[in-house]
């Protein structure tokens, strides 16, 4: 079936079997480097990516689902202001995911900034979801509330 | 070479590897349908070298041929135009098995090592007493009738009798009149089982191998370059030199980039080289730790000072033994206690298995083996009837015996850990507590443990494994000023910067930037395998040694002066030495209605040397105690905080924590489990086990 939907900010009409998971379509058809992770639907949560700004594991989204959708990888959320004042967050609290979760992690916390998840217990049960024992619970807690933190900031002084 | 490299995607082709699950059997057939010309079906045969991967002399086929002895053994590889088609074409093949591999799990390899006469404390030690004045004696010579005396005639009869031995007369009758007695010294045996670990990343990662020229070019992770050029040399009998390595990113959780991307490599090279066209085969990374069995005892004085120890340390290394000597190096190191003994006696015995080769797993050993002496320890406190706390600052005496493994080390400072640890845990009261509690059950619906360990920490590779192979680095001064180090091993960006401070310093330079590391691909030297960080660890050491020389010969010689010199230290009388000193404490609760433990509280103090970059020391810290922990079945408290503290000491090694950490989690763990359970328990845990624990306790 012919797909048409956007990923990274570029319009693309890929030609593909309709089950096929985003993960491997990531992976295999458009060579997108930030994507290495395909579990077979074993919930690792490392194939995070954000479809129309909400976080998803694209191994779990069949090619179907994602026509007309827009899809934003790390790889290319790495290059907005909104990945710096994550990286920031990191930076001032000192503490950074292990290499293997990072892109996840980092979209994760976006999802949760954009959405103004920011409670505990919501920073909680949105972070379970990456089976990365990387990170203690108040770390993750710390990370993301300086995160929102930056951004606030950054607003206030645009606005 | 640019860094990023630019792979050639024009007509690559895309391979999957069928492995299978079943080991110790010997293949009968490989079913493989016909396919047509845009597929390339290779088997063991087909490789165009040798099937065989070698490491530090030891070496095992790339795929299998005739028999499969571990899981995840590559059989066939299939090479299609795109993934897609390659797993739905992988699915028409079928291997049928006949029967049992002939080779057996077998013992491989015994190492012993000990001093004094460990038969002594065996045996028991013998009281010579003689008969009249034994207690025991009295009551039978009362009822003899014939030999009725007062006590002074009995003396009289005995001086006469001892003289008369003297002159040689009659020395048989006076034997008999002495009675030994054997008293067996106070034992305390505990057995240590680390069931195997098995590691599947979820990440898959990419061979890549393409021709350019005359060069054949390879991308894959790895942690050790030139020893994916080797083997892809000897599998494709391609020259040496024309192999290029990249080296794409990766996260070695478990070392799982140091085996098996060599075997992807090296078939992918060869698919490469059959198609003349470029080949990619994406698998996943995959890793395992052996079975560890410990067996340790001790025998105590009668005041219950700790006099001499026997232990046999088992480990399953695998289908293939890879550097077995040094693993047993490495796990004896971890046996020998802190504190002082008269006897040991310790045999390593490595046993095969039809699993995956296993000799590398974040540790080569000695985190385990030191796991086991430390969780003895705590055990044998608890005989002793003190707290591990206490029985360490008891039983540490202010220096360790020199052994072959480890220099006499100063004890002061693990003390000093230990007692911080202590204090910031308060370790002695939750332990009595904890205790109490459990002997008391109550309504409370959980119990709770905290174990404690201390230990030194080691990095790398032995003395004896760097004399056995010549794995060099070269400082060359230019003439132009500047000071090149031309090293193999991939050098990360903090200790880079540590070592240009150090040699800036001791060659007086005026800029760190006159100091140049080359880039580990380019390098015309082989450093060796830059795993467990001992190169980190000891480079600096050795940079220092270096750098004196070169200073010398700058006043007498002409520039450019190069100096080889070994990347690992050689000149230790001993086979490792100390990184760091550690100490841990973890508190674990245990709930009666999940029995999922839960860990609440970590503590960890540490006395390391420079350290490069403390926030990167402090996360890989955390993360290898949250790996630890998930990896032997616990859950982490959702409020749990780890409290971690790094302490300077006047030492040149990069603080190297990985392996010191890793033993510390595991000990202390144990303990604090066995604590909470009341029952002796194997690593890793799950709830059925103790389930199973718990019942088996409630009805006895």
């Amino acid at each position: 079936m012919k797909v048409d939907c956007i990923i990274d900010g570029k319009s693309l009409l890929l030609n593909l079997n309709s089950n096929k998971p985003l993960s491997l379509i990531l992976s295999e058809d458009i060579q997108n480097p930030a994507i290495s992770s395909h579990c077979n639907g074993e919930l690792c949560g490392l194939c995070v990516v954000l479809m129309d700004g909400k976080a998803v594991l694209s191994c779990l989204v069949p090619a179907f689902e994602i026509r007309g959708k827009s899809i934003i990888t790390f790889d290319g959320y790495a290059k907005t202001k909104n990945a710096k004042d994550i990286e920031k967050a990191y930076e001032l609290m000192h503490i950074r995911p292990c290499p293997t979760c990072y892109n996840a992690r980092t979209l994760l916390i976006e999802s949760l900034l954009s959405n103004n998840m920011t409670s505990r217990e919501e920073i909680i049960r949105e972070m379970e979801c990456v089976k990365c024992h990387c990170l203690e619970y108040n770390d993750m807690v710390r990370i993301v509330q300086a995160a929102n933190e930056i951004r606030r900031k950054r607003h206030a002084r645009r606005s | 070479m640019a860094d990023k490299t630019n792979v050639p995607r024009l007509n690559m082709r895309y391979g999957r590897l069928y492995t299978s699950d079943e080991a110790g059997k010997k293949i009968s057939e490989i079913n493989i349908p016909e396919f047509d010309q845009k597929f390339l079906v290779m088997k063991a045969g087909d490789l165009l070298g040798e099937n065989k991967l070698s490491l530090a002399g030891s070496e095992m086929p790339i795929m299998a041929d005739g028999s499969v002895l571990y899981p995840e053994q590559p059989l066939v590889a299939l090479i299609a135009p795109d993934y897609e088609s390659a797993t739905i074409a992988m699915r028409s093949i079928s291997v049928s098995f006949s029967e049992e591999s002939e080779e057996e799990e077998e013992n491989l390899y015994q190492e012993d090592y000990g001093w004094g006469n460990i038969e002594d404390y065996r045996n028991g030690w013998k009281e010579v007493i003689k008969k009249e004045k034994t207690e025991e004696k009295a009551p039978q010579e009362e009822k003899s009738e014939e030999t009725e005396h007062s006590s002074e005639d009995k003396e009289e009869s005995e001086t006469n009798k001892e003289s008369e031995g003297e002159n040689g007369e009659e020395q048989p009758e006076e034997k008999e009149e002495e009675e030994v007695i054997i008293h067996e010294y106070r034992k305390t045996e505990t057995s240590f089982i680390l069931k195997p670990v098995e590691y599947s990343s979820y990440t898959f990662f990419a061979a890549t191998c393409w021709s350019e020229g005359a060069n054949l070019h390879v991308m894959v992770p790895t942690q050790y370059p030139q020893f994916i050029a080797d083997t892809v040399s000897s599998a494709t009998g391609y020259e040496r030199k024309k192999i290029v390595v990249h080296t794409s990113q990766y996260h070695e959780s478990y070392d799982e980039y140091l085996l098996y991307p060599a075997i992807v490599a090296a078939i992918a090279a060869n698919a490469s080289l059959i198609l003349k066209c470029p080949v990619e085969i994406k698998t996943r990374a995959y890793n395992r730790r052996g079975g560890i069995r410990t067996k340790r005892i001790t025998y105590l004085s009668p005041d219950l000072k700790p006099l001499a120890e026997e232990v046999v340390h088992t480990i399953d290394i695998g289908a293939y033994p890879m550097l077995e000597r040094e693993v047993e190096r490495q796990a004896m190191t971890g046996i020998i206690p802190s504190y002082p003994l008269q006897a040991f006696k310790a045999s390593v015995k490595i046993e095969k298995s039809f699993s995956f080769p296993s000799f590398i797993f974040s540790s080569m050993g000695y985190s385990e083996a030191m796991a086991a002496t430390e969780y003895h320890s705590s055990a044998l406190a608890k005989e002793i009837g003190m707290s591990p706390y206490e029985f360490r600052l008891w039983a540490y005496k202010d220096k360790r015996k020199f052994t072959d493994y480890l220099p006499a080390i100063q004890m002061a400072e693990i003390k000093k850990l230990l007692t911080s640890i202590a204090m910031k845990s308060s370790f002695s009261r939750k332990w009595s507590a904890n205790d109490l509690g459990r002997s008391n059950p109550s309504f409370l619906g959980y119990t709770k443990g905290i174990g404690l360990a201390s230990a030194i920490g080691i990095a790398g590779f032995s003395t004896s494994f760097v004399s056995e192979h010549e794995y060099q680095a070269k400082m060359t001064a230019t003439q132009r000023g500047a000071i090149v180090i031309d090293t193999s091993a991939y050098s990360r960006g903090t200790a880079v910067t540590f070592w240009k401070k150090l040699l800036k310093n001791e060659l007086e330079l005026t800029s760190e930037d006159s100091v140049l590391f080359s880039n580990a691909e380019h390098s015309s030297l082989d450093s060796g395998p830059r795993i467990l960080s001992r190169f980190i660890c000891s480079f600096s050491k050795q940079l220092h040694a270096t750098a004196r020389k070169l200073k010398a010969l700058k006043e007498t010689e002409k520039l450019p002066i190069a100096i080889t010199f070994d990347v690992e230290n050689r000149y230790f009388p001993c086979e490792f030495d100390e990184s760091a000193f550690g100490a841990m404490a973890i508190e674990l609760m245990l709930p009666d209605t999940s029995y999922i433990p839960v860990v609440k509280e970590v503590w960890a103090d540490y006395s390391v040397g420079p350290i490069a970059n403390s926030d990167i020391l402090m996360t890989s810290v955390k993360q290898i105690i949250l790996k630890c922990l998930d990896e032997n079945g616990l859950k982490t408290d959702k409020n749990m905080s780890l409290h971690i503290t790094f302490s300077r000491r006047d030492s040149d090694s990069i603080a190297a924590v990985t392996t010191l950490t890793r033993g510390l989690v595991i000990s202390s763990l144990k303990s604090a489990l066995e604590q909470a359970i009341g029952k002796k328990v194997s690593l890793p845990i799950n709830a059925e086990e103790i389930f199973r624990l718990r019942r088996s306790a409630n009805e006895s």
